[in-house]
């Protein structure tokens, strides 16, 4: 039981519920709190470097879970509709028609801006990205500097946002 | 006034901050999110740029070694978990070549992340899976327990074969468990078919199949589901399960052998377990979270009814 980062989380409440509604739970920031506090009470007790960054840490996770799931509710509640309307009822989910095209161009854009980033910019962002490789094991794997692995990681998210912002 | 594209720079800037393990200007974040609302939908943006990228780069992965060579796992760093670059071309050619397995297994407590280009499965402790070089859409599982993420491709229907039955995919997202109790399936996301040649059950996301040995029944049931496949971030979620089930998925999680007595194998739990850390100071923490009494014999730790040891 962690009693201390409990105790930690209660001291900074304020700017943790600040923390949540800012990165978008809205009415429901009371709730992702609570969510940490359950998490925290089965947490395993052990020595923590710093506690308040480590909560940061846990409620930024738990709001990259929500934002995930309202993305791939929408995508399901999309696929949903479209097998309602094939001439195959509830056999499939998998989109059809105009959604399967918009998505395969969109993962082709995105095909096409990563193999045009390079090699080692690819490798770096495949690494974090896949392989969930921290920069520093990254810039070891592939002998080059941490500045390196970061603004090559820079270069890749911009790529991606490029070619899901603008469709060619 | 931040222009769009300073603000999406920015934006990529706390993104790739916060992959360093030891990133802790939280204060900065949140003085940045405030700042302008348009600032937490650049930032989300950029994550969910990073999630949309990850089916082309897994596409991208180092080529798939040659059958003839045992596989080389590469240990990773951070977390313990194992990935593969087991990823080759999908081909007509494949279809003409004979079946090629090879075999991926874990020890209990031990996690493992095999990425194909069909398919990435995340296979729980104690665990063998059979793969196939020459055929990327099949996989056996001989024992324990996985979490299938799937490429749905029509044309070829991913099937897992557990035991005299399959699960195929017709979507995406799929947890598989099996053991001398029997076989149980959870669908995160997607569809499945439990052996389409036979019962041909369909589950939907959020359902559950729970194929017993000794009943000889389906039992379809539901599961909240965030919760299927969540033993990868340590942590068990019950609705009235037997805690013989309990016991099978802790052994499995923990590597330590937690058995039910036949007093409390059917005694329903529900609930949230979180795992890990100090296995002593859990297993204490046990026997009140599941309502039993434990005992200790020969470094086995069994579940059995409460002892009423004050009266």
């Amino acid at each position: 039981m962690s009693e201390g980062l409990q105790a930690i989380l209660l001291a900074n409440r304020a700017t943790l519920l600040r923390f949540v509604a800012a990165r978008g739970a809205g009415d429901e920031a009371e709730d992702v709190l609570q969510e940490l506090w359950i998490k925290l009470a089965a947490a395993p007790a052990g020595p923590i470097a710093n506690p308040l960054s480590y909560l940061f840490r846990a409620a930024e996770n738990l709001m990259r879970d929500r934002h995930r799931a309202s993305r791939q509710a929408i995508l399901r509640d999309a696929a949903w509709d479209e097998s309602h309307s094939a001439s195959l009822p509830g056999v499939s989910d998998a989109p059809t028609g105009e959604r399967v095209l918009i998505a395969r161009e969109e993962l082709a854009r995105i095909e096409a801006a990563l193999a045009a980033l390079g090699d080692r910019a690819r490798d770096v962002f495949r690494l974090h990205r896949i392989e969930g490789m921290a920069q520093r094991d990254i810039a070891t794997r592939l002998g080059v500097s941490l500045s390196t692995v970061e603004s090559d990681m820079r270069k890749a998210y911009r790529a991606v946002l490029d070619a899901r912002e603008r469709p060619e | 006034m931040t222009d769009r594209g300073d603000i999406r720079e920015a934006a990529v800037g706390w993104v790739v901050a916060q992959t360093d393990p030891a990133f802790a200007d939280w204060d900065g974040f949140l003085a940045w999110l405030e700042a302008d609302p348009a600032h937490a939908s650049a930032y989300e943006a950029v994550l969910a740029a990073g999630d949309a990228a990850e089916p082309a780069l897994r596409a991208a992965a180092t080529p798939m070694p040659a059958p003839a060579r045992r596989p080389i796992w590469r240990r990773q760093a951070t977390g313990g978990l194992l990935a593969a670059g087991i990823v080759g071309a999908i081909g007509l050619g494949y279809l003409n070549l004979g079946p090629a397995p090879f075999v991926i297994e874990t020890g209990p407590g031990e996690h493992r992340t095999v990425t194909l280009d069909t398919a990435t499965i995340a296979l729980n402790g104690d665990t063998r899976l059979v793969l196939d070089h020459h055929n990327p859409h099949r996989a056996t599982l001989d024992r324990g327990e996985a979490l299938f993420d799937v490429t749905h491709d029509e044309a070829h229907p991913f099937a897992v074969k557990v035991g005299d039955d399959e699960v195929q995919d017709v979507g995406t997202r799929f947890d598989i468990t099996r053991d001398p109790a029997g076989t149980r399936v959870a669908v995160a996301e997607g569809m499945v078919v439990y052996n389409p040649k036979a019962e041909a059950v369909r589950l939907g996301p959020g359902q559950t199949l729970d194929a017993r040995r000794s009943a000889g029944e389906l039992r379809v049931a539901t599961a909240a589901t965030s919760d299927i496949g969540s033993w990868r971030e340590d942590r068990l979620s019950y609705r009235q399960a037997p805690l013989s089930v309990v016991a099978a998925d802790l052994a499995r999680g923990l590597g330590l052998p937690v058995e039910a007595a036949p007093d409390v194998a059917d005694q329903p739990f529900t609930g949230v377990i979180a795992y890990g850390g100090d296995r002593a100071q859990f297993l204490d923490r046990l026997g009140p979270l599941l309502d039993v009494g434990v005992k200790r014999d020969q470094g086995r730790t069994i579940l059995t009814r409460k002892a009423d040891a004050r009266l």
